[in-house]
């Protein structure tokens, strides 16, 4: 009898709890979002320079703690050249988001010295996975932003205008060289270098010397 | 020779300028008066591209094909073994894909299927029946080969499957009427098709494998930017 009674007392609970927690595992579900504005640098980017790309926004828009990484993909539409996923590097390899929680994730972007000139265009991904099942499939969700910049033919701008100021003390060197030896000359100090003329003669047959 | 001295004066002097420059700053306007505030809350457009799949994991079901002895009603066969998440037949589509955001398009590609915990095995590769080269399936007629297999997607109003591969394309299955352009809200149900390779190295002793199948919201295209 008092089995019975704690009987009725569990299953009800029991059954009640099953209620709550299969609605909530059918509706578990991966999701990620970006920012929908491209990632753009201002300005264009030169061989051989790194620059910091502005940090991309990126959420968890699943049900589940998520582990979400950021690629770079050949964007589908074409247009423009691919950008290696080599030259775009994320300040972290991949973050772990509470559900509806965002981000931004810093980005670098390394152009190397034999980068071709032009305008580049690809996706930024973010992909999210979440806890992974055994056996089946598992499936993901990646959410996409374009990634836009130039690579300019020329150095960094740097390299010129560091040019530009050297030329310039290197001139001032010279005319206050030249102003310095000037001003000498005109205050009368000269020093005077005399040279003494020795004659050399000519040794005869016979070892005399004629002047 | 004065000549020489002005260019020399105004050398130095573009330089102690150009240094000088360098330090300017400015300060902050002195705070003054007071003033009262109150705040004003608002809300704005969801400025994220976002995409949902639910559930995050499916279980492949309805295993046919394969010969004997690699045949089973329980487990993937071989050569060619096929199972399926869902049926297009019996309106069965277990995946449901939501787009939110700013509009744009769905994409979708079949990842590696890789050996469960550390089960061994080779992983098998996507592939065409029809496609690129690169991707295409090295097994007679079309069908996979040597550790690859083929992922086909559908949807209620999906005409017939559609063969992924590990290349984003676009998924016309979302959109069947408009391709797989999507806006605000947009979702869809989708089931899967997937069928197995013609054989696997004697050394593998994986008996469980896990798929991939990843949907990825894209921006729209737009033209190539000036260079």
């Amino acid at each position: 009898m008092h089995l019975r009674g704690l009987l009725g007392t569990l299953v009800p609970a029991v059954l009640a709890g099953a209620l709550v927690a299969i609605p909530q595992a059918a509706q578990a579900s991966v999701g990620v979002g970006i920012q929908a504005g491209p990632v753009r640098l201002s300005g264009a980017a030169h061989p051989g320079q790194t620059v910091a790309l502005p940090a991309v926004s990126v959420v968890n828009a699943g049900t589940q703690r998520e582990s979400i990484r950021v690629v770079v993909q050949r964007h589908p539409g074409g247009g423009g050249r691919l950008v290696p996923p080599s030259w775009v590097r994320p300040g972290v390899p991949s973050v772990q988001l509470a559900p509806h929680h965002a981000i931004r994730i810093p980005l670098d972007l390394v152009v190397p010295a034999s980068a071709k000139p032009g305008a580049y265009l690809s996706d930024i991904v973010a992909v999210a996975s979440g806890q992974l099942s055994a056996d089946g499939a598992n499936l993901g969700a990646g959410a996409a932003t374009l990634l836009q910049f130039r690579v300019a033919p020329d150095p960094a701008p740097g390299f010129w205008w560091s040019v530009f100021i050297q030329t310039l003390w290197a001139l001032l060197v010279v005319i206050l060289l030249a102003a310095a030896a000037f001003a000498v000359r005109r205050s009368g100090l000269r020093i005077r270098v005399e040279r003494e003329a020795v004659r050399y003669g000519t040794a005869d047959d016979y070892g005399g010397w004629h002047a | 020779m004065r000549n020489v001295l002005v260019i020399a004066a105004i050398v130095v002097g573009a330089l102690l300028v150009f240094h000088a420059g360098k330090g300017v700053t400015g300060k902050d306007p002195p705070p003054h008066g007071h003033s009262g505030s109150t705040a004003l809350s608002l809300k704005t457009m969801q400025t994220y591209r976002t995409i949902t799949v639910s559930p995050t994991t499916v279980n492949c079901g309805h295993y046919k094909q394969g010969n004997y002895p690699n045949k089973s009603k329980g487990a993937l066969g071989f050569p060619w073994g096929t199972c399926q998440v869902g049926d297009r037949v019996k309106g069965k589509d277990p995946i449901t894909i939501t787009y939110n955001g700013m509009q744009g398009y769905v994409y979708v590609h079949a990842g590696w299927a890789m050996p469960n915990g550390n089960e061994v095995g080779t992983p098998w590769r996507p592939c065409s029946s029809a496609g690129h080269k690169a991707v295409a399936c090295t097994g007679n007629n079309g069908l996979p080969g040597y550790n690859q297999y083929t992922v086909r997607n559908f949807s209620p109003q999906s005409p017939a499957p559609t063969q992924l591969t590990g290349n984003n394309v676009c998924d016309v299955n979302f959109r069947p009427a408009g391709g797989c352009y999507a806006s605000r809200g947009n979702s869809q149900r989708e089931g899967l098709y997937i069928r197995g390779p013609s054989k696997i190295p004697g050394t593998d002793t994986a008996r469980s494998w896990t798929a991939w199948v990843i949907w990825t919201a894209e921006p729209q295209s737009i033209r190539e930017p000036k260079s």
